[in-house]
């Protein structure tokens, strides 16, 4: 006989599948949030685009984040496991520096080819995935194949654009633009293991994502005055120009979205396994480019095989590792390691599970108080000020591929926050 | 004592030093392209 009881969790979404949909979702944020660094060309060095895009991510943080988990929750969770605010710092500061890197990428070699480049952060994600958290331990060898082939696959697919790259002599510094892309991909790959860190203790993301936004701020603007002229950064000179800065700050808020999607995907399925999926963000990333600002046009036919082909190869190579989903071995692997994690650090094991199935013990914290709304009301403020004083960039946009793009970012946001809110409470 | 406990965790855990020297190197890769 089927309980009432049986037939809600037969019906509930796995946690696998709600992994799936938050990368997916992020993929699409993520790949438009870097769309804004084309200002680059503009005449502002990479550090300023950075600063702005940070400046943005923080001040996006406290907008409608605040409204799913106010911040009383928010500052009980980072109290109770203050040692993860150091792994959260790091992300930030390793975010700070893999973004720098990606506009000098973007300066060097274009949208279009840097971003896959540095796409191949999955195979790094993937390494420290299997060494550091035991990930695809106990696997069955369906899995391991999957995982091995799609690892294979994504860089062969990133060879493959880098030859792309450098036959098709993309600017004077195409090789530079390449070593940056490869350490961008580094940065980013490694940024995940202080994610699944926190996720493996319990942390909520909206949490882990505070901490995170502090570390980035201050690394990039430590990167901008040490690197960048100082005061006389053209990062002052555009912060003086609210009709540029709102693009860049949008590209911050967007990134904000796809991130906090991407860090309960790394929660759901793990690094291994999120970080290739949410990778797709390589299509949406390559469909700003080359639809909205037409970075393709001209190109030469061997040229556009060689991307759209490492584009294809790397995006089943990601699906074949996506698909491989956690055998009982793995999960039982996985739990030594959160065990290995409350031992070390003094947490409470049975707090620590049911935090990683989306339940939390206490919820009562999660009730917002009357400074969450004044906080979510100045944010927002910022931003209404800077869109009402925006120019459209000194670029050329094609509007109707920007209207579709736009129409499918927010379809996306809509089913992945029904998702998440439905099945854990965005815990 | 229990901060110096939980430090001394953190600094002994591989989980937390591969970040910490990749985001050392990155930070030398920026000058060098700077």
């Amino acid at each position: 006989m089927t309980t009432i009881a049986d037939k809600q969790a037969k019906h509930r979404l796995s946690l696998h599948g709600l992994g799936v949909i938050c990368a997916l979702t992020a993929a699409v944020w993520l790949g438009a949030a870097e769309a804004p660094t084309k200002l680059v060309t503009a005449g502002y060095s990479p550090f300023a685009i950075s600063s702005a895009m940070v400046c943005g991510v923080f001040l996006s943080r406290w907008t409608f984040p605040t409204l799913l988990k106010g911040t009383a929750y928010v500052f009980a969770d980072l109290a109770d496991k203050k040692h993860l605010i150091v792994w959260a710092l790091l992300a930030g500061v390793l975010w700070a520096e893999g973004n720098t890197l990606t506009v000098f990428a973007v300066r060097d070699v274009g949208l279009a080819v840097a971003f896959p480049l540095w796409n191949a952060n999955s195979l790094i994600g993937l390494l420290w995935g299997r060494v550091l958290f035991c990930e695809l331990k106990g696997a069955n060898r369906s899995n391991i194949a999957k995982v091995v082939l799609g690892a294979v696959a994504i860089a062969l697919a990133a060879i493959m654009l880098g030859f792309s790259t450098v036959s098709a002599g993309v600017g004077q510094h195409a090789m530079r633009g390449v070593i940056a892309a490869v350490g961008a991909a580094f940065c980013f790959g490694t940024m995940y293991v202080p994610y699944r860190k926190a996720y493996l203790s319990g942390m909520n993301p909206l949490s882990f994502v505070t901490a995170f936004t502090v570390g980035e701020v201050a690394m990039m603007l430590t990167l901008t005055f040490a690197l960048d002229h100082g005061m006389h950064s053209s990062a002052v000179r555009l912060f003086h120009q609210p009709g540029l800065l709102f693009w860049l700050f949008l590209g911050g808020c967007m990134w904000v979205v796809g991130d906090l999607f991407q860090q309960f995907a790394a929660k759901y399925v793990g690094i291994g396994r999120g970080i290739p999926l949410s990778n797709t963000n390589q299509l949406w990333g390559l469909a700003w480019g080359a639809l909205v600002f037409g970075e393709l046009a001209g190109a030469t036919h061997e040229r556009l095989l060689m991307v759209v082909g490492g584009s294809i190869v790397m995006i089943l190579g990601a699906l074949a590792i996506s698909t491989a989903v956690a055998s009982d071995q793995e999960q039982h692997a996985t739990n030594e390691v959160v065990m290995r994690e409350c031992d070390r650090y003094g947490l409470d094991y049975k707090k620590v599970a049911l935090s990683q199935q989306g339940d939390e013990f206490d919820r009562s914290s999660s009730a917002k108080r009357w400074w969450d709304y004044v906080i979510v009301i100045v944010s927002t403020g910022i931003f209404v000020w800077l869109g009402v004083k925006a120019v459209v960039p000194p670029l050329q946009m094609n509007l109707h591929w920007l209207g579709v793009l736009t129409g499918l970012l927010l379809l996306a946001l809509a089913a992945g926050t029904y998702c998440l809110g439905r099945r854990t409470n965005f815990e | 004592m229990k901060a110096r406990k939980t430090a001394a965790a953190i600094l002994t855990d591989g989980q937390f030093l591969v970040p910490f020297f990749v985001a050392i190197a990155a930070a030398a890769l920026l000058i060098f392209l700077h």
